[in-house]
């Protein structure tokens, strides 16, 4: 497999990852950029266990998702049912938080960056592998008893109390999903690319992430998918010259579909209207 | 009225604001177990408001006691467990939900799911043969059941309906009246909050009369559909 390949099929999935991780929350309205500084936190520390410490993969993985979960999960306690504009602030706090602390620690390689973490051989279906099981646990809630509870919070967080659903407690519970996920997308990354800095977990991977969910659509676990196949498709095909404004590219083509199509390209009635349309033939 | 021992629902001074605005003036309303009481009242007189304050859904002041528990130190959801269920204005389901799946929130307590859909079934037939359809293309009068049947899941003593009517043909408002009757007959409590006085005061036991956050007057429903000054104000006209 040509390399090109390799690195774009890599990073589309740790992108659906950690969309993923974004996504869930946002069924409740909170877009849990916590999830970015947590993906940084577990990368370099995945990176640091391997390289100074001889860790591998797969323990280094599990106790990331551990990690990234108990973040979310502590500071859950005062955002689990903040307004959407209050997570935000406290995500984006902890993302500068997070880099400014790395870049002035020497030990994790300032703002130099960290490397030789060892590369896995198959990273590839590992990853694929690891997408097709989040996939399936996401699949589940949102088709569970808590995702259609979490759909009456989005819309009208007053009849969802009236109803008797908590939405403090579900807020609590995606956000620490979304922790273990972003966690887990972090270990990934540290491992695909070798090598790590503090700049990737910034405005670029937040504005990346919120271009792929918003575009791909919000509404269903689907949407994130080819959008992150594409956005990070894209720009690979374009001259280099054109490539390098791939964020301000991003920023246009948010701006267009949230004027057009407020719901994203994917939408959970189209899938219901295709899948009734197949059903119906 | 009733008053061998526990009260059921009693509201003692409560007042509500929106900001600066208030829209309950010292309510103090009772329902009895097993009663039907209707609140009659105007466009903007505060009869949601009021029905939210118990829930705190909109947050309350003074006392209101159910079953000797005083809500307004618990939580929407903690009320709820206690059994007290809203069916809120304009009939609000989840359009590309199916019904069934929107009867499925109804249950988000838990406790013997599949059976209590099938009760909901027994009172709404017409819900059972639309259980697949999506539920935005129901009819009207058809999503206001949904709305009752939802609310009817969580197991509640005190159903509160707010403006069932809206919206609805003068037939189906009948039926979905004729439903009222029969689950407060099967032992439901309910309080309703209506424009329709004249309908509204056939079916309640008791009612009171709402106007800008004011109770105005109280009384049995009979005596109320002949006071003069209700046929005035309430009564003028309506079919
Ligand atoms: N969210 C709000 N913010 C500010 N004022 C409000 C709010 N909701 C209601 N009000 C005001 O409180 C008063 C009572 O409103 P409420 O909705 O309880 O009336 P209502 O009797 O239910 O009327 P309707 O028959 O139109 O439903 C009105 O003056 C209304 O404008
Ligand atoms: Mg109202």
């Amino acid at each position: 497999m040509s390399s090109t390949l390799m690195y774009f099929l890599g990073f589309s999935m740790t992108y659906i990852l950690m969309a993923w991780s974004i996504y869930l929350p946002y069924r409740v309205k909170h877009l849990h950029f916590l999830a970015v500084a947590t993906m940084a936190v577990t990368s370099y520390m995945g990176g640091i266990l391997s390289v100074n410490f001889g860790w591998s993969f797969l323990p280094t993985l599990l106790l990331s998702i551990v990690i990234g979960a108990l973040i979310s999960y502590l500071i859950s306690h005062t955002i689990g049912n903040a307004p959407t504009f209050t997570v935000v602030i406290v995500g984006i706090t902890f993302v500068f938080i997070i880099k400014t602390a790395i870049e002035n620690t020497d030990y994790l390689g300032g703002t130099i960056g960290l490397f030789g973490i060892p590369v896995l051989d198959h990273p590839l279906i590992i990853l694929f592998a690891f997408l097709l099981v989040i996939g399936y646990f996401l699949y589940r809630i949102d088709h569970s008893r808590i995702g259609r509870a979490a759909s009456v919070i989005f819309t009208d967080e007053n009849l969802a109390k009236s109803m008797g659903i908590k939405p403090k407690q579900i807020g609590m519970l995606f956000q620490t999903i979304s922790g273990g996920i972003a966690g887990s997308a972090g270990v990934f990354y540290a491992f695909f690319v070798g090598s790590l800095f503090p700049d990737f977990f910034t405005f670029h991977l937040i504005g990346t992430l919120m271009t792929i969910l918003f575009i791909g659509g919000y509404t269903t676990m689907w949407g994130v998918i080819p959008a992150a196949l594409i956005l990070r498709g894209v720009p690979m095909i374009l001259p280099s010259s054109i490539a390098s404004w791939r964020l301000l590219i991003y920023g246009v083509l948010l701006v267009a579909i949230i004027a057009t199509k407020p719901k994203g390209l994917i939408t959970k009635k189209m899938l219901w209207e295709l899948l009734k349309k197949r059903s119906g033939s | 009225m009733n008053n061998n021992g526990t009260t059921f629902l009693k509201m003692n001074n409560v007042n509500v604001f929106y900001d600066s605005i208030q829209a309950l003036k010292n309510i103090s309303l009772e329902v009895a177990k097993s009663e039907f009481v209707v609140l009659i009242g105007a466009n903007g007189a505060g009869k949601s408001t009021l029905l939210k304050s118990i829930l705190n859904i909109q947050a309350p002041k003074g006392s209101i006691n159910f079953k000797g528990k005083e809500l307004t130190k618990l939580h929407t959801d903690e009320i709820v467990a206690n059994g007290i269920s809203i069916i809120p204005e304009g009939h609000l389901i989840f359009n590309s939900m199916s019904v069934l799946e929107n009867l499925q929130l109804g249950t988000y307590h838990g406790k013997k799911k599949e059976q209590s859909i099938e009760n909901i079934f027994g009172y709404f037939p017409i819900l059972r043969e639309r259980k697949e359809q999506t539920a935005g293309t129901l009819s009207g009068g058809e999503q206001q059941m949904l709305s009752i049947g939802r609310g009817l899941l969580s197991d509640p003593e005190l159903i509160l309906v707010d403006e069932p009517s809206l919206g609805l043909a003068p037939k189906i408002v009948n039926d979905i009246f004729d439903i009222l009757v029969k689950l407060n007959n099967v032992g439901y409590t309910i309080l309703l909050s209506e424009q329709n006085a004249k309908k509204s005061l056939e079916i309640a036991d008791r009612a009171y009369v709402l106007e800008t956050g004011n109770i105005v007057m109280e009384g049995q429903a009979d005596d109320l559909l002949n006071d003069e000054e209700i046929k005035d104000a309430y009564l003028g006209g309506s079919i």
